[in-house]
C-alpha cells in the first residue's frame, strides 16, 4: 500500500503538479480506496445479515439473484435507485432531504482516522479518538432532522427516542474511551494500536479494560440503533421510527449510514480493545517470521467480521428493550460502571500494577 | 400560557403490531399512555347475518374464518350448538378425533401467538421457530380435510371423514437433495396418526427450545413482568376467559369444569398464573402447549386401537356416501334434499361453549324450526379481552401497548366477525 | 330435555329469590333460562350476581335478537304431501301455529351468565317494550364486560341501553346508517362504495345489485321432534 501511494505521488509529481495539488489528489485517492470497499462491505454486510440470520432462523435467506443470491445487494440498490423519493405533503422538504445526507456524511467521515494497517490511514491525526467521538455523535442530527422534517408522529417519536438514547450512551462510550486513553497514553489511533503490541494477545486492552470493552461494545450497538436497542425504529411499535416516511434512495442512504456505522463500531472496537491490525500470534515461539506473526490488515478485518457477526447474532436472539429500560441501562448501569472502572484504572496506573507494571 | 395538550396517536389500522386491523387511538403524555380507545370493526363481515341466510351446514366454513388461527375450534363451537338443538351426539371415535384436532388447533394457535408476541417484543427468531412446527400441524389439517387453513372438517353428527391412512409427501425439487427429501419425508411414510405421534414426541423438545430463548431472558422478563396486570376479580368482571383468566390465577377451564366430547377421559393439568401479568400469561400458554401435547398423545393411542364410524348413520342430517347415492333411490333423495335445502333444526335456542385456545368461544343459536338458523351469535373471547385494552395499558408506555396486544392474543376475524 | 341436577338446584334457588319476576324459558335444549321484564332487570341481575349459591359473577355474552320474521318461511310448502317422503312434511299450518313462539315484542336482549363459583350457566332474556325505540337498562354497572357487548347490540340492532357510559357504534363503519342485523335490513346492505376517479375520492352509492335468496328458508315439521309423536 505504501509503495503504491509512493508510486502515485511520484507519478503526480512527474506531471509537474504543485505540492498542494499532489497532496489533495493523494488524499482523494486514499478516500476512494477506503470508501469504495466500505460501500461494498456495507452491501455485503446486508447480504451476510440476511444469510446469517436466515441460518439462525432455520431458513435460507436470499438465493435467487446470482449464485446463492450473491447479487442480491446490487438488486436492492438498483431497486432503491429506481424508486421515487416521496416527500410528504407537509414536510419541510429541505431538512427532509438533508437528513439522510447528514447521516451518511458523518457515518463516512469517521473513517478518516481509522488505521487499517501500520502504514495506511487517511488522516493520521493526534486527536483521532476525539475526532471519532465528535463525528459519530453528529450522526444523531440526521435522525432528529429526519424525524422532525417528516411531520409524522411516528417519526417524531422515533427521533425523540433516538436523541435521548444517543445522549445517554454517548456518555458511557466517552467514559469507556477515557479508559482506553489512559491505557494507550495517546489519542492517536495508530499509537493506541501500537501500545497493545506484545506477546500474542496478552497486551490487548480488552483484558485490563474488560468492563469498559463490554460497555463500549454494547453502547456501540445502542448507538447504531441495532437490536436489542432499536427502539428508534422499533418495527412493532413505531413502525420504522424516524425513517418511516422515507422511500427510495433517501431511505437507502439511511440504510447505508446505519450499516457503515455498524462497521465503524466493529472497526473501533477492534482497534481500541483488540489490537487492531496486530496479529494474535505475534511473538508466539515458532511462528516468528512467518506471515502469521506479521501485523496485517487481514487481522483487523477478521476481528471486525467477528464483531459484525455479534451484531447479527444479537439481533436474532434478543427481544427489544423498552425505551425507559434502555435509558435506565445507560444512565444507571453503564455510566457508573465506566466511572468506577476509570477510577480503578487510575489506581492501577499510579500503583503500576498489571499492564502498567513495566 | 399555552395549554399543554396530550399527544394523540393513531395506532393502526395498518400497523405491524396491530395483529390485523386494530385501530387504537392513543392519548399519550410523551411515551406514557393516558387513554386507549380501540376502534374495531374494520374486518366486520357480518358472519352472523350471513349464517342466518344459509342452511346450517353451509356456515361451517364461515366459522373457520372467524378466528383464522384456530379454525377447527370455531367449527366445534358451532357444530356443538347445532347438535345440542338436534339432540344428537357424535360417535365416540368422532369425539376423539374432535378432541385431537381441538388440541392440535390449540397448539397451532399458541404457536402463532408465541411467534407473534415474540416478534412484537422484538424476538424475531421466535416467529420462524414457531412456524416450523406450525407447518407440520398445518399438514395434519391438510391430510385430514384437504386444506391447510379453513378445514370445514366438523359436521353436526361427527366429522367429515376418517383419518387418512397416508400422509402427503414432499416431492423432489431443484433445490432439494435426495438426502434432504428423505429426511423431510421420514415421518410421512405412515398414517396420519403416525405423523402426529412423531410430532408429539419431538414437540416437547421444541417447546424447551422456545423457552430457552425467552423464559429466563432478562429482556423478555423486563418487557413482560408486571405489564398489563389484571386481578382475578377484575378478570371476572371483564368477562375474561381462557389463558387470560387463568393467567390471573382463576382455575377455570371448560375442558375440566364443563367437559364436552371426551375431555372427561383425558388426563391433563390446567396451568394457572399468579400475578396476572403478561409473563404469567406467557407461561400459562406455553404450559398449555405441553398439556395439549399430552392430550394428543392419549387421543392418538386411543384412535389407533379403536376403529369405528366417525359420523352418525342418520341420513336426515348426514348425507349418504356418494357410492350409495349412485345406486339407491332413497339415498339420492336424501342427498338431494340435504344439499339443496339442508336439514331443519327443531325450534329452540342453545348456547354451546367450548374452551377455545383464546378463551370461551360460545355460539348462541336460535332456531325457529327452519333449515337456517334464525339467529347466530358468536361469543368471541377476544372481543371481551380487547374491550379491556384501555384498562390494561393506561399508565404504561407505548412499547407496552404492543406487549398487551400480544398477550391478549387478538385475532380480528373473531372480534369483528 | 331436562336440566341436570346442578342446574335444577340453581333453578330452584333462582325461583326462590326472584319468584314471579323470572319466567322459565321453554325450548332451551337442557339449558336454564329465564325471561325477565325490562323494569326488573337491574334488580334481578344484582341478586343473581350477589346471592350466595347463585354468584353469577361473569357476563359471558350479551346479544340482541330481532324476532320480526320468526317462524315465517320464505317457501310456502302448504301443498306438500303429508305422506311419502319420510321427513314428515305436515305443511305449514295448524301444527306449526301451536308451537309457534309468540315473542312479546320485536326485540329482545339475551344475557348469558356464568358462575365460576358454582360452575353453572344461566340465560336471561329481556323483551324490549317499544318496537320503535327498544330500550333496556345497561348492566355495565353490574358486569364491566357488558360495555362492548351492549355497544354491539346497539350498533347491530339499534337497541338503546339506558345509562351506558359510551354508547357508540362499534362494528360498522364510521357514519353508517341503519342497524344491519335487523331482519328488515337487506343482507346485501344498502350502500356500496367505489373509487370515483373524477372526484378523486371514494364515494358511497345505493347498492346496484339485486338481493337474491339462494336457498329459501323452509320450516318443516319433523315428526321426530314433535312432542306428541316422540317415543318417550
Amino acid at each position: 500500500m505504501t509503495e503504491l501511494l509512493a508510486l502515485m505521488e511520484s507519478l503526480l509529481g512527474f506531471f509537474g503538479l504543485p505540492g498542494w495539488m499532489v497532496y489533495i489528489s493523494l488524499t482523494a485517492i486514499k478516500i476512494a480506496i477506503v470508501l469504495l470497499p466500505l460501500i461494498l462491505a456495507v452491501a455485503y454486510f446486508t447480504y451476510a445479515e440476511r444469510k446469517i440470520i436466515g441460518f439462525i432462523q432455520n431458513r435460507v435467506g436470499p438465493q435467487r439473484v446470482g449464485w446463492r443470491g450473491v447479487l442480491q445487494p446490487f438488486a436492492d440498490v438498483i431497486k432503491m435507485l429506481l424508486k421515487e423519493v416521496i416527500v410528504p405533503a407537509n414536510a419541510n422538504w429541505l431538512l427532509f432531504l438533508l437528513a439522510p445526507v447528514l447521516s451518511l456524511l458523518t457515518a463516512f467521515a469517521a473513517w478518516a482516522v481509522i488505521p487499517f494497517d501500520p502504514s495506511f490511514v487517511i488522516a493520521d491525526i493526534d486527536a483521532g479518538l476525539l475526532y471519532v467521538l465528535a463525528v459519530t455523535s453528529l450522526g444523531v442530527y440526521g435522525v432528529i432532522l429526519a424525524g422532525w422534517a417528516s411531520n409524522s408522529k411516528y417519526a417524531f417519536l422515533g427521533a425523540m427516542r433516538s436523541a435521548a438514547q444517543i445522549v445517554a450512551y454517548e456518555i458511557a462510550m466517552g467514559f469507556a474511551l477515557v479508559g482506553v486513553l489512559m491505557a494507550g497514553g495517546s489519542l492517536n489511533m495508530g499509537q493506541i494500536v501500537e501500545a497493545q503490541a506484545g506477546v500474542s494477545i496478552s497486551r490487548w486492552f480488552v483484558w485490563p479494560l474488560l468492563p469498559l470493552f463490554v460497555v463500549y461494545f454494547i453502547s456501540g450497538v445502542a448507538e447504531t440503533n441495532r437490536a436489542p436497542f432499536d427502539v428508534a425504529e422499533g418495527e412493532s411499535e413505531i413502525v420504522a421510527g424516524f425513517h418511516v416516511e422515507y422511500g427510495g434512495i433517501a431511505f437507502g442512504l439511511f440504510f447505508l449510514a446505519e450499516y457503515a456505522n455498524m462497521i465503524l463500531i466493529t472497526a473501533l472496537t477492534s482497534v481500541l480493545f483488540m489490537g487492531g491490525w496486530l496479529s494474535p500470534f505475534a511473538g508466539v515461539p515458532g511462528l516468528a517470521g512467518t506471515f502469521l506473526a506479521e501485523p496485517h490488515f487481514a487481522w483487523l478485518a477478521m476481528k471486525m467480521a467477528f464483531f459484525g457477526f455479534c451484531f447479527l447474532w444479537f439481533r436474532a436472539t434478543f427481544p427489544r428493550y423498552r425505551y425507559d429500560q434502555i435509558m435506565r441501562l445507560g444512565w444507571k448501569v453503564f455510566i457508573p460502571v465506566t466511572i468506577v472502572w476509570s477510577a480503578v484504572e487510575g489506581v492501577m496506573v499510579v500503583a503500576q500494577v498489571g499492564p502498567w507494571s513495566a | 400560557m399555552p395549554e399543554i395538550q396530550n399527544f394523540t396517536m393513531n395506532f393502526g389500522p395498518q400497523h405491524p403490531a396491530a395483529h390485523g386491523v386494530l385501530r387504537l387511538v392513543l392519548e399519550m403524555d410523551g411515551e406514557v399512555i393516558h387513554r386507549a380507545d380501540p376502534h374495531v370493526g374494520l374486518l366486520h363481515r357480518a358472519t352472523e347475518k350471513l349464517a342466518e341466510s344459509k342452511p346450517f351446514n353451509q356456515s361451517i366454513g364461515y366459522m373457520d374464518r372467524l378466528d383464522y388461527v384456530s379454525m377447527m375450534c370455531n367449527e366445534h363451537g358451532y357444530v356443538l350448538a347445532i347438535e345440542k338443538l338436534l339432540g344428537i351426539a357424535p360417535p365416540i371415535r368422532a369425539q376423539y378425533i374432535r378432541v385431537l384436532f381441538d388440541e392440535i388447533t390449540r397448539i397451532l394457535n399458541h404457536l402463532m401467538w408465541l411467534g407473534a408476541h415474540g416478534l412484537d417484543i422484538g424476538a424475531m427468531t421466535m416467529f420462524l421457530y414457531c412456524f416450523r412446527e406450525r407447518e407440520d400441524l398445518m399438514d395434519c389439517y391438510e391430510a385430514v380435510s384437504g386444506t391447510r387453513m379453513h378445514a370445514t372438517y366438523y359436521r353436526p353428527g361427527g366429522v367429515f371423514r376418517d383419518l387418512p391412512e397416508e400422509m402427503p409427501t414432499y416431492q423432489p425439487a431443484d433445490n432439494r437433495s435426495a438426502k434432504e427429501l428423505k429426511r423431510m419425508n421420514e415421518d410421512r411414510s405412515g398414517s396420519l396418526l403416525d405423523f402426529i405421534d412423531a410430532f408429539a414426541d419431538r414437540f416437547p423438545g421444541r417447546i424447551d427450545e422456545y423457552e430457552t430463548l425467552l423464559t429466563d431472558n432478562r429482556i423478555w422478563k423486563q418487557r413482560t413482568v408486571n405489564i398489563g396486570v389484571v386481578t382475578p376479580e377484575r378478570a371476572k368482571q371483564l368477562g375474561f376467559s381462557g389463558p387470560m383468566l387463568r393467567g390471573s390465577g382463576v382455575v377455570w377451564d371448560l375442558r375440566k369444569m364443563q367437559p364436552y366430547e371426551v375431555y372427561d377421559r383425558m388426563d391433563f393439568d390446567i396451568p394457572v398464573g399468579v400475578n396476572g401479568d403478561c409473563y404469567d400469561r406467557y407461561l400459562v400458554r406455553v404450559e398449555e402447549m405441553r398439556q395439549s401435547n399430552r392430550i394428543i398423545k392419549q387421543c392418538v393411542d386411543w384412535l389407533r386401537e379403536n376403529p369405528g364410524p366417525v359420523v352418525l348413520d342418520d341420513h336426515k342430517i348426514i348425507p349418504p356416501a356418494r357410492i350409495e347415492m349412485k345406486d339407491d333411490m332413497e339415498s339420492l333423495i336424501h342427498h338431494f334434499k340435504l344439499f339443496t335445502e339442508g336439514y331443519c333444526v327443531p325450534e329452540g335456542e342453545a348456547y354451546a361453549a367450548i374452551e377455545h385456545p383464546k378463551g370461551e368461544f360460545g355460539v348462541y343459536l336460535v332456531s325457529d324450526g327452519a333449515n337456517k338458523p334464525y339467529r347466530v351469535k358468536v361469543r368471541a373471547p377476544g372481543f371481551a379481552h380487547l374491550a379491556s385494552m384501555n384498562e390494561m395499558v393506561t399508565g404504561h408506555m407505548l412499547a407496552d401497548v404492543v406487549a398487551v396486544i400480544g398477550t391478549q392474543d387478538i385475532v380480528f376475524g373473531e372480534i369483528d366477525r | 330435555m331436562t336440566l341436570d341436577d346442578k342446574h335444577a338446584a340453581v333453578a330452584a334457588a333462582v325461583e326462590a329469590r326472584l319468584g314471579e319476576r323470572a319466567q322459565r324459558l321453554e325450548n332451551t335444549a337442557g339449558e336454564l333460562g329465564y325471561a325477565i321484564a325490562p323494569g326488573d332487570l337491574l334488580d334481578c341481575c344484582r341478586i343473581l350476581r350477589d346471592t350466595e349459591g347463585l354468584q353469577f359473577e361473569m357476563l359471558m355474552d350479551l346479544c340482541g335478537v330481532d324476532y320480526l320474521s320468526y317462524g315465517r318461511a320464505e317457501w310456502d310448502t302448504a301443498s306438500a304431501t303429508t305422506t311419502g317422503f319420510s321427513r314428515g312434511v305436515l305443511g305449514r299450518g295448524d301444527a306449526l301455529a301451536e308451537t309457534d313462539y309468540q315473542p312479546p315484542s320485536r326485540f329482545a336482549v339475551v344475557y348469558h351468565l356464568l358462575s365460576i363459583s358454582n360452575n353453572a350457566r344461566l340465560r336471561l332474556k329481556v323483551a324490549c317494550e317499544d318496537d320503535g325505540r327498544p330500550m333496556v337498562d345497561s348492566v355495565t354497572g353490574i358486569w364491566a364486560s357488558a360495555d362492548w357487548f351492549e355497544r354491539e347490540a346497539f350498533d347491530l340492532f339499534g337497541i338503546l341501553f339506558v345509562a351506558h357510559p359510551d354508547l357508540r357504534r362499534i362494528l360498522t363503519d364510521y357514519g353508517f346508517i341503519g342497524h344491519p342485523f335487523r331482519k328488515d335490513f337487506p343482507l346485501i346492505g344498502k350502500a356500496e362504495v367505489r373509487y370515483d376517479p373524477k372526484k378523486g375520492r371514494v364515494v358511497y352509492e345505493p347498492v346496484s345489485i339485486e338481493p337474491r335468496t339462494l336457498v329459501p328458508k323452509a320450516i318443516r315439521d319433523d315428526n321426530r321432534y314433535r312432542p306428541d309423536l316422540s317415543k318417550d
